[in-house]
């Protein structure tokens, strides 16, 4: 299966930690697909939240996030959504 | 001699200590101290049979520890969302691959125990963390530990609810809290917490004033300086410990915690009342907070919504200057649980010199004023950093859409100051408005009343505005020329001075003649001496701290419109400060009975 790919420019106001981080590696473990971030270092599986804090997401950042599996789009949908709050959700 | 007797027995020395007082109560208990867990597990090499049983062990610690937190998680009755999202981040941590394989790993290749490996395995997470520029994401790596220390502890086979062996009630003291400790700390067995960090806005004080247990942070050493088993009496509204104290200490504490609960079980009665005159006079009762957390409490003591939200917490208890967005979830929150109820945000009201190292970008450098009160200080600075106030009425009006916010600018001493401002408030309406951002159009914009000129000239001004605060702090420093904290002229310090009635009395004057609301939100608001001058002199809102509403509001319901404004006119005639204590000695107990035996 092929990876679907998407740029999201992260909009969280604090960036990509907290409640943020930690719901991205709930929808990356809860769902029916791989998920990855491209980071300075490679491809970051986003079900480790500590790789994901590592990758230091500040708001403002253009990420690549890409999905394989039956719940690729879905996911990748969810992750634009999480990633483009301007508030904490 | 009993108390002598007492203190050689088991050796321990009496003394007193000063913490700073976090959340309000008495409680006299023996203690529970709880020690960081010093984790300097030395490398031991495995031969190579006992690799896989030490994985093993490895596993089902951490598989213990994840069961803990969601075990943890679920038992949390109230809902405190950011602790909650915590623990959330923290299950998730102790199952990462970061640390579960890579321990796992270390094991194996190197054949040494787990604690060993896991310490390695935390430094290689550590050393990543400490290359991320950002503040906030920096700091998760505190959460790392908390989540290691958790796993650490069951390798060693410990226990790691430290309630669990406990019997009776404790004062729990330790160096410091996590948020999960003091969360779990929510259980009856806590009677009070004592802490060697940590200020009036430390988690521990937070959580502490949310579960109403009695707290006092602050206190340096105090881990050292007291065992488990020791007696304490800790003393929530002064700050004040007693450690090992004489039985005549302990009985009278016992008396005093006694009395407190009696008081506060009969003042539960008050919060769902309304708060009205015995003959119907209505007079909000609102809340004086700084921080959203404080919600609860204003919830919980009955205020008919805030009086006065202090803004300046989320410009100092950040790594960066807020911008928009940040104050804007703030006020989005408040506003949205409290309407419809009123909720008045204060614009930023600081001295400009606290403002030099946070704002790299800052023109303004005031340096050593030699005036400060007289200075670059509240609505001035603001005017000089105009940037700062557009990024504030920006939020404030986004969130004006989500219920009642009221704008209040401190410090106002003339009509053209206010006027500039409320022009450039209109320009931030006209450019939200042209952006399509919803808010509401009708806001109320008040000024604080605090200082002699705009007393003076509180008849124009209540022509630009929606209602007065009057801040008597201000007030009074201002009209008497006193500063409160010079030991010299402390004393001369006098809230009951004519000269500070009379000005409230001429802007309450002022501001009905236009038809707008007058409140007060100074220290004055929320002490019950003066409640009944206040609410004689006929002011419509008094705000104060939350735990002094349900008593305000017992002695509201205990007056008649009648008799409040007879003393306002009686008080108003004395000549000097003395006098009217003199007439308020004689007078509280008469009328109020119920309220000034027990004081």
């Amino acid at each position: 299966m092929k990876w679907q790919e998407r740029k999201i420019t992260v909009r969280n106001h604090c960036g990509v930690h907290g409640r943020v981080a930690a719901r991205l590696a709930e929808l990356a473990r809860e769902a029916d697909a791989s998920l990855q971030i491209d980071s300075a270092a490679g491809p970051v599986d986003c079900t480790s939240i500590l790789e994901v804090l590592s990758m230091a997401l500040v708001c403002g950042t253009e990420v690549t996030v890409r999905a394989r599996g039956s719940g690729a789009q879905g996911l990748l949908d969810a992750v634009q959504e999480l990633l483009t709050r301007e508030d904490d959700p | 001699m009993g108390g002598y007797r007492d203190r050689m027995k088991n050796g321990a020395e009496s003394r007193t200590l000063y913490g700073i007082a976090a959340s309000p109560g008495i409680v006299v208990g023996r203690i529970l101290v709880l020690k960081r867990r010093t984790r300097r597990a030395g490398r031991y090499h495995l031969p190579p049979e006992l690799v896989e049983q030490e994985v093993e062990r490895f596993r089902r610690a951490a598989a213990q520890a994840e069961r803990e937190l969601v075990e943890l998680r679920r038992s949390l009755v109230r809902d405190i969302p950011d602790s909650l999202s915590i623990i959330d981040s923290h299950i998730l941590m102790v199952k990462d691959r970061m640390i579960l394989d890579r321990t796992v790993e270390i094991i194996r290749r190197e054949q040494v125990n787990a604690e060993w490996a896991l310490a390695r395995a935390l430094q290689r997470i550590k050393r990543q963390f400490d290359r991320i520029a950002d503040p906030y994401i920096k700091d998760r790596y505190e959460d790392v530990k908390y989540v290691a220390d958790r796993v650490f502890g069951l390798l060693a086979g410990r226990d790691t609810d430290p309630l669990a062996d406990v019997a009776e009630g404790v004062i729990v003291v330790a160096q410091d809290f996590s948020p999960e400790d003091t969360l779990r700390m929510s259980s009856e067995k806590v009677l009070g917490f004592l802490t060697e960090k940590g200020g009036l806005t430390s988690h521990t004080a937070i959580v502490a004033r949310s579960l109403s247990i009695p707290a006092v942070v602050g206190l340096e050493q105090v881990t050292q300086l007291c065992a488990t088993g020791d007696t304490l009496i800790l003393d929530g509204f002064s700050g004040r410990v007693y450690l090992n104290p004489t039985p005549d200490q302990v009985k009278q504490y016992q008396e005093y915690a006694r009395q407190h609960r009696a008081l506060s079980d009969e003042m539960a009665f008050y919060i769902h009342l309304s708060s009205e005159t015995l003959d119907g006079m209505t007079v909000r009762l609102a809340a004086n907070i700084e921080m959203p957390d404080e919600l609860q409490s204003v919830l919980r003591y009955g205020a008919e919504g805030v009086g006065l939200f202090r803004s300046e917490f989320d410009y100092f208890h950040r790594e960066q200057t807020p911008d928009e967005e940040m104050l804007y979830a703030t006020y989005r929150d408040l506003v949205s649980v409290l309407a419809p109820m009123p909720v008045t945000i204060r614009t930023l009201d600081v001295g400009g010199d606290k403002f030099v190292d946070k704002l790299p970008q800052a023109m303004v450098c005031p340096g050593q004023e030699r005036n400060p009160a007289l200075g670059l200080r509240s609505i001035r600075f603001s005017l000089r950093e105009p940037s700062l106030l557009r990024t504030q009425f920006r939020a404030m009006l986004r969130a004006s859409a989500h219920g009642r916010l009221r704008i209040l600018l401190p410090l106002i001493t003339s009509l053209s100051e206010l006027q500039r401002i409320r022009a450039m408030l209109s320009r931030v309406m006209e450019e939200l408005a042209q952006r399509g951002i919803a808010f509401d159009r009708d806001v109320e914009v008040g000024i604080m009343i605090e200082v002699p000129s705009a007393v003076v000239m509180a008849d124009v001004l209540a022509g630009e505005v929606d209602f007065f605060s009057i801040g008597t702090n201000d007030l009074i420093q201002y009209s008497l020329a006193i500063d409160r904290s010079n030991q010299y002229v402390a004393h001369m310090y006098e809230p009951f001075h004519p000269a500070v009635l009379r000005m409230i009395r001429q802007t309450v004057e002022a501001g009905h003649s236009r038809g707008i609301e007058v409140s007060i939100c100074g220290e004055m608001a929320g002490d019950i001496i003066s409640t009944p001058v206040l609410l004689g002199l006929g002011v419509d809102e008094l705000s104060m701290r939350p735990s002094a509403i349900p008593y305000a509001k017992r002695l509201l319901r205990h007056s008649t419109s009648r008799q409040l404004a007879e003393l306002a006119r009686e008080v108003l005639g004395c000549r000097d400060g003395g006098e009217v204590r003199n007439l308020l000695t004689g007078y509280l107990p008469r009328h109020y009975p119920e309220e000034f035996d027990s004081l």
